[in-house]
């Protein structure tokens, strides 16, 4: 019990507390330093990381898109063009575009199977190819959304439009990438 | 119940334990205050002579990797520690085994591997003569491990893919901040509970899967995570301690 002298003066910075439990002596007074405060802030610090520890799976945002965005200009003064295609093919497969179609921009799919792609585009009486290759990444997302393949490292690997005439303006395949590759007529 | 509630009431738990701690820390602290009758004579603070030699080593291990890898199904390992005090400061070391098998909604992933954690403990309660801790410290983390994962991904424009990929030898490094409490109950034995924000994760040997566990850090889903183990110890002092 604090008594007269100096606890008496040093009692003034004390906040009485009651404690349960049998280890206390009935009756007997504790008190706690209010400078112990910097204690009870690493406490709330420490309770806000565990609390955190729910929000540790975080939602199925899914970035990865297996699509090159092309965009279409003209070589002279860099403005966007509308070409009218024959036709827009992968090599040896399917169609990717109808017969006679005019774009502005190109939507190439990639199969993420593969780490190469080559594409055929016929245009004003010409034909011309872009093989494409990329790195698959895959991602893990969290075991309720899955794993990802993404690609990336996109480079031309060769093509008959003429090196300057493609170029690679994002080598990322995502979902908010507006344009991976310039290709200029 | 799913895991990730028992997981969240699990921590919650944790931390009603540890806050409780902390406060009983607090007011053992304050208790040899009030109970001396007579004003306090400091020890002389112009030597310190023996100050720094060690009274003790404590071993334990995280009751909290043993109970995952007991109800968990995703999860097995452990992990046992040791600290060695010098003054208000401690050596420790922690070790320990790590393996995650996660069923995933197109496949699985898998990881395995050992890691160590190196750092020192600045004890704030110094002056407690049941060298009870409350601490702030640091450590360096290092783990190796492997880890692979098997999926199959649609696509509409393709046939469905089936991946298998791995890394077959992968070296991570990383940082923590510390806190916790080191409390004595009885004899020899101590329970402590240590918090841990991990940061600054390196990979070195990942290949085409980026690691979504790594062993003795944890998710590798942004650039930080949170960690909390909680010990049972046994102190050995290097020589009789006054009652």
């Amino acid at each position: 019990m604090p008594g007269g002298g100096p606890f008496a003066k040093r009692g003034a910075n004390l906040r009485k507390i009651s404690l349960d439990g049998s280890r206390w002596a009935a009756g007997q007074k504790l008190y706690l330093r209010t400078k112990n405060s910097e204690l009870r802030l690493a406490g709330l610090i420490f309770l806000m990381i565990v609390a955190s520890s729910c929000f540790d799976e975080g939602d199925c945002l899914v970035t990865n898109s297996n699509l090159i965005r092309v965009s279409l200009l003209n070589f002279s003064d860099k403005k966007p063009a509308k070409i009218l295609f024959t036709s827009v093919s992968i090599q040896g497969e399917t169609l990717l575009y109808p017969p006679n179609t005019e774009l502005t921009t190109l939507v190439l799919p990639v199969d993420p199977g593969r780490t190469e792609m080559e594409y055929v585009l016929e245009y004003q009486g010409k034909s011309d190819t872009i093989r494409f290759s990329y790195d698959n990444f895959s991602f893990v997302l969290s075991p309720t959304c899955g794993a990802f393949p993404y690609q990336q490292n996109l480079v031309v690997a060769e093509t008959t439009f003429g090196e300057d005439k493609v170029v690679i303006t994002d080598k990322s395949l995502l979902r908010n990438v507006a344009e991976n590759v310039r290709l200029y007529f | 119940m799913s895991p990730r509630t028992f997981a969240c009431i699990f921590s919650a738990w944790c931390a009603c334990l540890v806050t409780e701690g902390l406060s009983q820390a607090a007011d053992t602290v304050v208790l040899e205050a009030d109970t001396v009758s007579t004003p306090r004579v400091r020890p002389p603070r112009d030597t310190t002579e023996g100050r720094f030699i060690p009274t003790g080593v404590r071993f334990g291990a995280d009751l909290i990797a043993i109970g995952k890898s007991r109800f968990n199904d995703e999860f097995t390992g452990w992990e046992i520690a040791a600290d060695i005090d010098f003054y208000r400061y401690f050596l420790v070391v922690e070790y320990g085994k790590w393996a995650t098998n996660y069923p995933l909604r197109n496949g699985d992933y898998s990881s395995d591997g050992t890691y160590f954690r190196i750092g020192v403990d600045v004890n704030f309660l110094f002056r407690d003569p049941e060298k009870n801790m409350f601490f702030l410290g640091g450590r360096f983390g290092r783990s190796s491990y492997s880890d692979e994962a098997a999926y199959v991904h649609h696509t509409t424009e393709f046939l469905d893919n089936n991946f298998y990929v791995q890394n077959p030898d992968v070296v991570a490094t990383w940082v923590e901040l510390t806190t916790g409490l080191k409390v004595k109950i009885w004899k020899f034995f101590w329970l402590g509970a240590t918090a841990r924000f991990k940061f600054g994760l390196d990979l070195d040997g990942n290949g085409l899967l980026r690691s979504y566990d790594v062993p003795g850090f944890g998710r590798n889903i942004g650039s930080t995570y949170w960690g909390f183990n909680y010990y049972v110890l046994v102190r050995i002092p290097f020589k009789a301690e006054p009652k």
